[in-house]
């Protein structure tokens, strides 16, 4: 059975220099996967890669076989850091959006999503707040029924209290047919629910194991491994 | 939800069968009563489904929970077994105890009279309570 | 799919274009009261008012086409424009039909304006004398080359606009992107006007300018420029016997064609977003 995704020896250069160095790595389905590393060291290049965003790479990623295209796209659900609605745009409309281009995209449960965070479908993206709008954006990620989910930074910028929630739609959302991976710099308060964990540091991957294996292995929380790993 | 704590180095399945193994022990998971499914109770405890899968397997395997095929997942009614997991559980609290109260300083028998003491105090306590 | 990108696109013209055609339509609303109440400063600024206001319909709409690619495909709306289970050829034609639409409207309503000038100046008069002008057969060649050139020419203008983005977002460029979007347009746009020119002066397809009106012609303008410079004496009535070549309007279709394929090439290998 092959993995769900499957990266070997990436390779990716800006301008200013190379950013990711050869990661291979494998990705079951039915998990929740955990992206750590500190700030620059490739979690979010690499996720676009995977994406569909950067056409420009060196190495071979395939997502349930395919490389990225649209094939992959129509079961790769993405949620990157930055907001990508038109800030004009109505939460009601958005979704209605998403419906239009996406077979997997469940209307009733983003609109039952929207009432949980006390959202309306009549409000405008400029009017809310920077937490709802992630909030917004992460209904309408997780209500695909897609294979790969792909949470890039998705409780930066939200409150504490509403993190559990956040949390709870994943583990909600849990099925043995799809992954979510996310990155997170919160690894104390979110480590709890991470099946595997990749840990990446300057472009190499680091770690690549269950996470209950690494907390048997090392006899540490992934937080306290995470901070002798990448102490300065 | 989210309340559970979990930290340091200990694998979580690990954690989750010692806290369910103290329900079963204490009665608050009754025996014979239906176990949540593993979603729900992955989500109850703030947990991976598949941790809790793991941790729920490893409970069936020591014969406190037992699964029936269509009707779902159960506490045992075999009190012989819940008293063993508890007299276990016990002999880790006391061996626990002992240890802390022998680093403390204190012999055998001071701690077996302080224990004594401090069931006394205990029951005074429990007493006044009732009368008020 | 494309049905709904295309849907979309139009929508986002919508919600900015119509109102310049809207100021448009007040200014000869005005200019028609003026008329019938025979305000004549009124009707002298309404007219050239008129004159002017396709301009900024055009200049609207040229901003709606380039933010269109450039923001919706590079910026951050990109992240989602990108991630949609639609092929890039697709992305890019939605954008590129609209974007065209939109432009020979806000023409349109330049022509219209013009139309509405002679209306609110009472020159409707000379209307049929135009009419004749542009349908008659003397000058029909003309009037299709205009037309057909004008086509072409916004066809090959989108295919230098999204090459020109496109390149600039891929690696090397893509830390200046507005910067060398800039420079990469008119670098093409140049070299496209080369190839015009020259496909111009060497097909052998053109129309004549004759006493008589305007023929279609199958000699170079190159050749006929050449001869006529021999046999210049003076004498000759203005334009009379020259020659444009149409081979202009072959130059920009292959241009145009050209340019969106190397950028549907660009942005499936070797475009990012930031």
């Amino acid at each position: 059975m092959s993995s769900l995704l499957e990266i070997r020896n990436l390779f990716k250069s800006y301008d200013r220099g190379p950013v990711l160095k050869g990661i291979s790595l494998n990705v079951e389905s039915g998990r929740i996967v955990g992206v750590v590393g500190p700030n620059g060291c490739g979690k979010t290049t690499m996720f676009k890669i995977i994406a569909g965003l950067i056409g420009d790479y060196q190495g071979t990623v395939l997502i349930d076989g395919n490389p990225p295209g649209v094939k992959s796209k129509e079961i790769i659900s993405f949620l990157p850091e930055k907001t990508y609605l038109d800030e004009g745009i109505k939460a009601g409309t958005a979704i209605s959006m998403f419906a239009d281009f996406y077979k997997d995209f469940d209307r009733q449960k983003a609109l039952e999503m929207l009432k949980r965070f006390n959202l309306e479908p009549g409000m405008k993206l400029k009017s809310m707040s920077k937490g709802m709008q992630e909030k917004l954006q992460l209904i309408l990620v997780m209500s695909r029924a897609a294979k790969l989910y792909i949470l890039d930074e998705p409780l930066s910028g939200i409150d504490p209290a509403a993190r559990d929630n956040i949390l709870d739609i994943i583990l909600n959302n849990y099925s043995e047919n799809s992954t979510v991976m996310l990155s997170t710099h919160l690894i104390h308060d979110v480590e709890r629910i991470f099946d595997d964990i990749i840990m990446i540091g300057n472009g190499t991957l680091l770690v690549a194991e269950s996470a209950d294996a690494l907390r048997e292995r090392t006899g540490k929380s992934l937080d306290q491994y995470f901070r002798e790993v990448f102490r300065c | 939800m989210f309340d559970v704590k979990y930290d340091s180095g200990v694998p979580i399945y690990l954690q989750i069968i010692h806290l369910i193994r103290q329900k079963i022990v204490s009665g608050e998971w009754a025996p014979g009563s239906r176990v949540p499914g593993v979603r729900d109770l992955a989500i109850e405890f703030g947990v991976n489904p598949n941790t809790m899968q793991k941790a729920l397997s490893e409970l069936e395997r020591e014969g406190l929970l037992y699964s029936e095929r269509t009707a779902g997942r159960f506490i045992t009614e075999n009190t012989g077994i819940i008293d063993a997991a508890r007299e276990r559980l016990a002999g880790q609290v006391l061996a626990e105890f002992i240890k802390q109260m022998a680093q403390m300083g204190f012999t055998r028998e001071r701690t077996i009279k302080l224990v004594e003491s401090a069931f006394e105090n205990h029951a005074g306590l429990s007493k006044r309570e009732e009368n008020s | 799919m494309l049905g709904k990108l295309l849907k979309y696109e139009m929508k986002a013209g919508a919600r900015m274009i119509p109102i310049s055609y809207l100021a448009t339509a007040a200014v000869f609303l005005v200019g028609l009261i003026a008329r019938s109440l025979k305000i004549h400063q009124v009707t002298t600024a309404t007219t050239i008012l008129l004159f002017f206001a396709g301009i900024p319909c055009i200049i609207i709409t040229l901003i709606y086409v380039i933010m269109r690619f450039h923001k919706g495909m590079f910026g951050n709306e990109g992240y989602l424009t990108q991630t949609l289970p639609v092929g890039k050829g697709q992305l890019l034609l939605s954008k590129l039909i609209s974007s065209y639409i939109w432009m020979v409207a806000s023409a349109a309503v330049f022509v219209a304006a013009w139309a509405g000038a002679m209306v609110v100046s009472n020159n409707l008069n000379i209307m049929p004398d135009i009419i004749d002008f542009v349908f008659g057969n003397s000058f029909a060649p003309l009037v299709i080359f205009i037309v057909v050139s004008s086509a072409v020419q916004l066809f090959a203008f989108l295919g230098e606009l999204y090459f020109a983005i496109s390149l600039a977002n891929t690696r090397q460029f893509l830390k200046n992107n507005v910067v060398f979007s800039v420079v990469f347009f008119f670098v093409t746009n140049f070299a496209v006007s080369l190839l015009e020119l020259a496909a111009m002066l060497l097909i052998p397809l053109g129309i004549k300018f004759t006493e008589t009106g305007v023929v279609w012609t199958t000699k170079t303008m190159l050749g006929d420029l050449i001869f006529n410079m021999e046999a210049f004496t003076g004498n000759q009535p203005l334009l009379s016997g020259i020659s444009i070549g149409v081979g202009s309007c072959f130059a920009d279709l292959a241009a145009g064609i050209g340019l969106l394929l190397a950028a549907v090439w660009l942005l499936n290998h070797k475009t990012s977003v930031k």
